[in-house]
């Protein structure tokens, strides 16, 4: 029996680790973008590596929020899906495992879970094909989507299996992907200050209680040195090497306000406030939802947040 | 034909103009929003007169939920499709600022006189974006049966729901919310807090499209559990 310790939640029964995956064979297809246009439906090409974060327009410099839509297709496979079923998977035998996705995006003003598919105890190969469609002039910002696995139907249980439809069963997410639709997140307040053989760079915190104080330049200050002989480039930002070290730097200073709102000033991100919903608090835990930052130490924040936006970060030429 | 997308209209722009806002006998000035949004104006003029004229509301003192939702279901029929008013567009702040305070800012004067949180300051309490919302996540698919779930709320039910966002906000299971909330009797607005205090918990682990009874069974746990 696993014991999954998630947020603030213990979950008494058995779900879809990364073993089960292994021994069931599920496999998720590099996800496809697609959009309408008066030639035809025309699809974003992706490069080699990608890796779940699609900033639209680094890809495609046509598409527009306002004039296209956008379809997302992913394809699920199942290559031994019996695996999951019986005593010694996660439900029963007649049993019926649902797929979902829970779509979100604060900047898009909603969020909602889907059902596209569902997986029962079989010994042919199984194949679930994902397909979503955001309508033209309807999102904006950036979008989050996560796929996992659910209890969709009991007929019979066991006490180490979750009991309940709509029990949530895969331990972590089958799959996650970001879209950015507008080229820029949460808007991170930056200013500017001159200081001659200065740093290019500095990070001041100012707020006195993360949970009630703004996310603005008076409690967050990352300010640009404007006589740093970089300044001028960083501001240009036409090389991938100079937008490679404007994306470091927002990590890094995501970073530190991560590691300073959660571990040294020991919040929680259940203690948010949902009435003041620019706190810093608040932005700290719209990034760690997000990006899925692992806020262990300062080292997995880091690196989590690299692995989700190194990408993004180096732009289109 | 408005352009949306090209309002551009930060906090610090939306702030000087305020200040500039000046409160005259029967008006404020300036008043000088782009042509293209002057048809819009006397749209929104017209339909603040039909209310006060219908509600007797010029010998009020002081205007309040009832002119948040009367208001707010004539700003949402007219903010609509025709206008190329889309959920892209509701969710752009500088939207939000620039109506409040280039557009109609006499109107926003009536219900908060010069606050400027409401015009600009507190991007969750710009009254206009408020209203809209609040109808938007209560919809029942036309204006009547929408006032009728509506009317015996207060403006304490607009800040509960629209002022917790999170990672985006739930329509379908807010409107389904808004329309079980009549079955129950809450004066206190506690119920209603509560509910959606333990929606917040609950979301957390929970899915309503995907449990037992979906949406509809979801919520109905929910002011059962909360009552």
């Amino acid at each position: 029996m696993t014991l999954i310790q998630s947020t603030n939640q213990v979950s008494l029964y058995r779900q879809i680790d990364s073993n089960m995956i292994e021994a069931a064979g599920i496999e998720v297809s590099t996800p496809q973008f697609f959009y309408n246009t008066s030639e035809g439906v025309k699809e974003i090409e992706l490069g080699e590596e990608f890796d779940n974060v699609l900033t639209i327009n680094e890809f495609d410099t046509e598409w527009s929020p306002k004039e296209n839509d956008l379809t997302v297709k992913q394809k699920f496979t199942f290559a031994n899906p019996s695996v999951l079923f019986g005593d010694k998977g996660v439900t029963m035998n007649d049993n019926k495992i649902g797929l979902a996705v829970h779509i979100h995006s604060k900047t898009s003003g909603n969020q909602k879970k889907i059902n596209f598919g569902s997986q029962i105890n079989t010994q042919n190969k199984m194949e679930v094909q994902f397909e979503y469609n955001f309508p033209k002039d309807s999102i904006r910002g950036i979008i989050g989507m996560d796929f996992f696995m659910y209890l969709q139907d009991i007929v019979e249980t066991r006490t180490y299996h979750a009991n309940q439809i709509g029990m949530r069963l895969s331990a972590e997410d089958l799959s996650n992907l970001i879209i950015v639709v507008d080229g820029e997140g949460s808007a991170f307040p930056i200013t500017e200050f001159n200081e001659k053989n200065g740093p290019l760079w500095i990070l001041e915190k100012k707020w006195a209680d993360a949970t009630e104080d703004i996310f603005d330049s008076s409690n967050v200050n990352l300010s640009l040195n404007i006589v740093h002989p970089l300044f001028e480039q960083i501001k240009g930002g036409k090389t991938k090497a100079i937008r490679a070290l404007m994306g470091d730097i927002m990590v890094q200073a995501m970073s530190m306000l991560i590691q300073q709102v959660l571990i040294i000033e020991e919040n929680t991100l259940d203690a948010v406030d949902e009435s003041i919903s620019n706190s810093i608090l608040a932005v700290v835990k719209y990034w760690v939802t997000t990006f899925e930052v692992d806020t262990t130490s300062l080292f997995t924040i880091m690196n989590s947040l690299r692995r989700r936006l190194d990408h993004e970060m180096l732009g289109g030429e | 034909m408005i352009n949306w997308e090209s309002i551009i209209y930060e906090i610090n722009k939306a702030s000087k103009d305020f200040e500039k806002l000046q409160v005259k006998s029967t008006s404020i000035e300036p008043i000088h929003p782009r042509n293209e949004f002057i048809e819009l104006r006397q749209d929104l003029i017209k339909a603040r007169d039909e209310i006060f004229e219908k509600h007797n509301l010029d010998n009020a003192n002081k205007l309040d939920y009832s002119f948040d939702l009367l208001f707010g279901l004539e700003v949402y029929q007219i903010f609509n499709e025709d206008i190329a008013f889309t959920n892209r567009v509701a969710t752009n702040d500088d939207v939000w600022r620039y109506l409040s305070i280039c557009v109609i800012p006499d109107i926003v004067h009536s219900r908060f006189s010069l606050n400027a949180d409401h015009y600009y300051k507190i991007t969750k309490r710009i009254w206009l974006k408020t209203i809209w919302w609040y109808i938007h996540l209560s919809w029942r698919g036309n204006k009547k049966d929408t006032y009728e779930i509506l009317k015996d709320n207060s403006t304490d039910t607009i800040l509960q729901l629209v002022e917790r966002p999170g990672i985006g906000y739930y329509k379908e299971m807010y409107r389904e919310l808004m329309f079980q909330y009549t079955n129950y009797e809450d004066k206190s607005r506690d119920l209603f807090r509560r509910a959606l205090k333990l929606n917040t918990a609950r979301l957390l682990t929970i899915s309503p499209e995907l449990v037992e009874g979906g949406i509809q069974g979801y919520v109905y746990n929910l002011f059962e559990t909360a009552k």
